[in-house]
């Protein structure tokens, strides 16, 4: 047996559920492909607010993942890993995590590896980023991505070493921009071990939505989870997030809380047991009620890290 | 026997619109240093509105005279679209992490401080009879005159037998009649910031509380504290502050202790340590090409870099 090195990998479904129903994740979702055990850590969830105007205020503000859904988890040949069936809050609400406050203007969404991910010499990282804000002419600002990480082993050997790009000018709705890769390369000597990651979605994001007074929000920012979403793949080796469904930032990194969320997106997330692992072939089942009057959007994630031998 | 002592420095700049400079940290020359280990680094861009608000406290000029107060009670009126600066860190003479600037809130990986206490990385030991001395610079408007250090708290434990220790101060006022004027410095002086005779101490932390008027807002008027070790070294430094008198009070007083902004951790496991002849640089950027119509788009940006300075006694 060789040495186990560790990959991220997060898989997306974007789904929605009617009114009143309960409905299976597609089965090909959260399959593991590979050949290798994929450790889980997480499922996250985010809701999707629609914020164009409606006949009730009140409706048109929904969009929340918080109370109105129900859980069921099991894993194909092994059978289930709740035995009951809870609400998100019951379920995804863990909070022996304090999550990080995500704001407009100093705080990232950041992402801890719950292991060392290494990064090869010359080798490096794609990243993709996509205006997803759901606020009508939602524009983000310099969106960026700052991974932290050493070169050398630990102790007083360690080297701090950072990758980081940024799109330097606003990306307007529904669109996207590969971020500069020159700065997203290990071009030490050695390999570099990956610690965090941050991402933003923008320094303030300028929105020409009106308030329900008539007045706009001006510069107040909301960077909800999914407001911008991201696509990140290391040049070489196997890939993060094969999907090419970009995948929104707080599905990524779930442990943050946006500063400003009336609707209770989320993020949410689900801790899996530990040792909980999907071998190949296996596939995690996900059957999601909705208990609302109206049909609601998600995103879910799955990740964990592939024990690549 | 090793010792490490806390230092806090700050830098306080002003950037034109385009404009690069550096600001070069280094700690504190103690002889017979060895190694500095950098704790974290706090960036505060300083709002227009937090300057121009009269309703913020705002101590430089009234607020323009198109102003309006939103739902929110903010300020309104005219306001850079973007508030943020350009930055990148790294060691003098051993370059930066980064080819390119990025925006600061990017390399933001603590949150903010829940209670007025700086943890240090490495507990700072205090030897019997020696003591602490620390006393507050009433910051604000000279008319604000009503925020005033109430109290500093060094948290920390005996050496002798491992039991909890805390050496302490309060300033005694006479309730909220009592008022002090800025600049006026109250001593917090106590012998219970005394390091007891019969053991050493080992201090993990420092907070504070200060006392506030519900008519001033904290943020604009509150004290400078400061501390002063037994050999006269104070903890808190500010390093340089931009020519022209610009720099307000706030901006030169507001929490060292307790960063009003969220963290960039650094730390000795992450590889952020020192020697004594290194210095830490960063270097910011203002992301503006030129001056807006009716916004001035100079950034004043203060940076204040904590840690710890691991020394040899003799």
């Amino acid at each position: 047996m060789g040495e186990t090195k560790f990959v991220p990998r997060w898989l997306p479904q974007r789904v929605t559920i009617p009114a009143g129903a309960t409905r299976p994740l597609p089965a090909s979702g959260f399959a593991n492909t590979e050949l290798w055990p994929w450790r889980l850590h997480w499922m996250s969830v985010t809701g999707v607010p629609k914020l164009e105007t409606d006949e009730d205020p009140r409706r048109a503000y929904m969009g929340g993942v918080a109370s109105r859904l129900t859980w069921q988890l099991g894993i194909s040949q092994k059978g289930d890993i709740n035995l009951r069936t809870l609400t998100t809050d019951a379920m995804l609400g863990t909070a022996f995590r304090l999550p990080q406050k995500a704001d407009s203007t100093d705080v990232p969404f950041r992402f801890r590896f719950p292991a060392e991910v290494v990064l090869p010499p010359d080798s490096g990282l794609v990243a993709r980023v996509s205006n997803t804000y759901q606020v009508e002419n939602g524009v983000i600002h310099s969106p960026g991505i700052l991974v932290n990480g050493y070169h050398g082993s630990r102790g007083i050997d360690r080297e701090p070493a950072q990758l980081a790009a940024y799109g330097p000018a606003n990306l307007g709705p529904k669109s996207a921009i590969p971020l500069d890769a020159a700065d997203l390369f290990n071009d030490g000597g050695d390999d570099m071990l990956l610690h965090e990651m941050m991402l933003t979605g923008g320094c303030r994001l300028l929105s020409t939505y009106e308030g329900q007074n008539g007045d706009p929000f001006g510069t107040a920012a909301w960077p909800f989870g999914t407001a911008h979403s991201w696509r990140i793949n290391p040049t070489t080796g196997i890939e993060w997030m094969p999907d090419p469904t970009p995948i929104p930032a707080g599905n990524i990194a779930p442990w943050n809380r946006p500063q400003y969320d009336p609707w209770n997106a989320g993020p949410r997330a689900y801790v899996f047991p530990e040792d909980t692992v999907l071998d190949p072939t296996q596939r995690l089942s996900v059957k999601v009620g909705n208990v609302d009057d109206v049909a609601i959007t998600l995103n879910v994630a799955l990740f964990g890290l592939l024990e690549v031998q | 026997m090793t010792n490490y002592l806390p230092f806090a420095q700050r830098e306080i700049l002003e950037l034109e619109p385009a404009e690069i400079k550096h600001v070069r940290l280094s700690s504190f020359g103690v002889e017979g240093s060895s190694r500095v280990i950098l704790q974290d680094l706090a960036v505060r861009v300083f709002g227009f509105n937090e300057d121009y608000s009269p309703d913020r406290g705002g101590d430089i000029d009234p607020a323009p005279a198109q102003a309006s107060t939103d739902e929110w009670g903010w300020a309104g009126g005219p306001e850079r679209t973007v508030e943020y600066v350009l930055m990148r860190y790294g060691w003098d003479g051993k370059g930066y992490l980064l080819e390119e600037c990025q925006p600061h809130g990017e390399f933001v990986n603590g949150g903010r401080t829940l209670s007025p206490t700086w943890r240090f990385i490495k507990p700072y030991r205090i030897d019997p009879g020696q003591r602490l001395r620390a006393h507050g610079v009433q910051g604000g408007r000279a008319e604000a005159q009503s925020l005033f250090p109430g109290g500093v708290l060094f948290f920390g434990k005996r050496v002798k037998d491992g039991r909890p220790y805390h050496l302490y101060a309060t300033h005694k006022v006479g309730g909220r009649a009592e008022k002090v004027a800025n600049n006026a410095v109250l001593d917090l002086n106590s012998d219970n910031l005394r390091c007891p005779v019969d053991s050493p101490l080992l201090i993990y932390g420092v907070s504070y509380h200060m006392l506030c008027d519900i008519n001033n807002m904290v943020t604009t008027n509150s004290a400078l504290i400061q501390v002063v070790d037994p050999n006269e070294r104070e903890w808190f430094k500010l390093a340089r502050v931009p020519a022209g008198n610009v720099v307000t009070q706030r901006q030169a007083t507001e929490g060292w202790i307790d960063p009003p902004v969220s963290l960039i951790n650094l730390g000795e496991e992450r590889g952020w340590i020192q020697e004594k002849d290194e210095t830490f640089i960063v270097e910011l950027e203002n992301p503006y090409t030129d001056q807006g119509e009716t916004v001035d788009n100079t950034l004043t940006v203060s940076v204040t870099l904590r840690g710890s300075v691991e020394v040899e006694d003799a």
